[in-house]
């Protein structure tokens, strides 16, 4: 059991320190914007790291996220006048 | 007073208990009378040793858990007076039982409510990094190869945090394990004890 522990403290170190990497990369490869960090989806408009995506549905999944954030109003629809009535 | 006196006389002042409960304690006593024989006492030397009757069934009646216990001592006076203090009392003790019933379930709920918290926050943490990389394959398809880098890191820093609490979770669950029986052991002391040996307690104390 020492050992399954010591395996999975292992794998999660590995894992952040590779993580910390790629994110000291990117944030680096990106100018150190901070913006880089940021992921937005919000009435269809999906925002990743700062810049917008134009066509959000050609990409997979990401149009399926881009649907959950559009909110659909339905506005009531006016009932049609009455009619004048004619003079007599 | 020889043994058979000192049995039935013990049997006689723990009428109260069960008959089972009765039996076991006189041939609990029998055989401390036995011991006590082969040892080279006399009989009548190896009941005194022990103590008088009333002291004895005392001492086994006072290792029982509380309610039962008053239960017994009432019964002992008298069956009728037990049953009217019963019904008489109903409104009282029949409330308090719920009251405390309910605080007692609602501590249990508590305690594995924060095992569960401990697992959806481990799993939480484990299921973002999916997640982080379908962004990350997103953002690589834009063109945007600095955020697929930093939200590839960050699923994997997450995850690495996911694997921690997974471990932090299996080792309080077990200790919540220990806790929710300890809990639940408490809650029934009033009403009910585990006994492991028969009433070694009673025989000390009589000595």
């Amino acid at each position: 059991m020492r050992n399954v522990h010591k395996t999975t403290y292992r794998v999660a170190a590995a894992l952040a320190a590779v993580g910390l990497v790629l994110m000291a990369g990117g944030f680096a490869l990106s100018g150190f914007d901070v913006r880089v960090f940021s992921a937005s989806v919000d009435r269809g408009e999906v925002t990743l790291g700062g810049r917008e995506v134009e066509h959000p549905e050609r990409v997979p999944l990401l149009g399926w996220m881009a649907v959950l954030g559009t909110v659909e109003v339905n506005p009531p629809v006016a009932p049609d006048a009455p009619d004048t009535p004619s003079a007599p | 007073m020889n043994k058979q006196e000192f049995l039935d006389r013990l049997g006689a002042l723990l009428s109260c208990l069960p008959a089972s409960r009765v039996a076991e304690s006189q041939a609990f006593y029998a055989e401390a009378i036995d011991d006590r024989m082969e040892e080279g006492m006399t009989e009548e030397e190896a009941v005194a040793a022990l103590g008088s009757p009333g002291a004895v069934a005392d001492a086994i009646l006072d290792e029982m858990p509380p309610i039962p216990r008053a239960m017994a001592k009432t019964r002992r006076r008298s069956t009728v007076l037990l049953w009217a203090l019963v019904i008489l009392g109903s409104p009282v003790w029949l409330s308090l039982l719920l009251a405390f019933a309910a605080v007692a379930t609602a501590v249990y709920l508590c305690i594995w409510l924060l095992a569960a918290t401990l697992w959806l926050f481990a799993a939480g943490a484990i299921l973002a990094l999916p997640f982080a990389l379908v962004l990350a394959f997103a953002g690589l398809v834009e063109g945007n190869v600095p955020f697929a880098l930093v939200y590839t890191g960050e699923g994997l820093l997450v995850a690495a945090l996911g694997i921690l609490c997974f471990n932090a979770a299996l080792a309080a669950s077990r200790r919540l394990v220990a806790l929710s029986q300890a809990w639940v052991r408490k809650a029934l002391s009033p009403f009910w004890r585990e006994r492991s040996r028969m009433a070694p307690d009673a025989l000390g104390a009589a000595a």
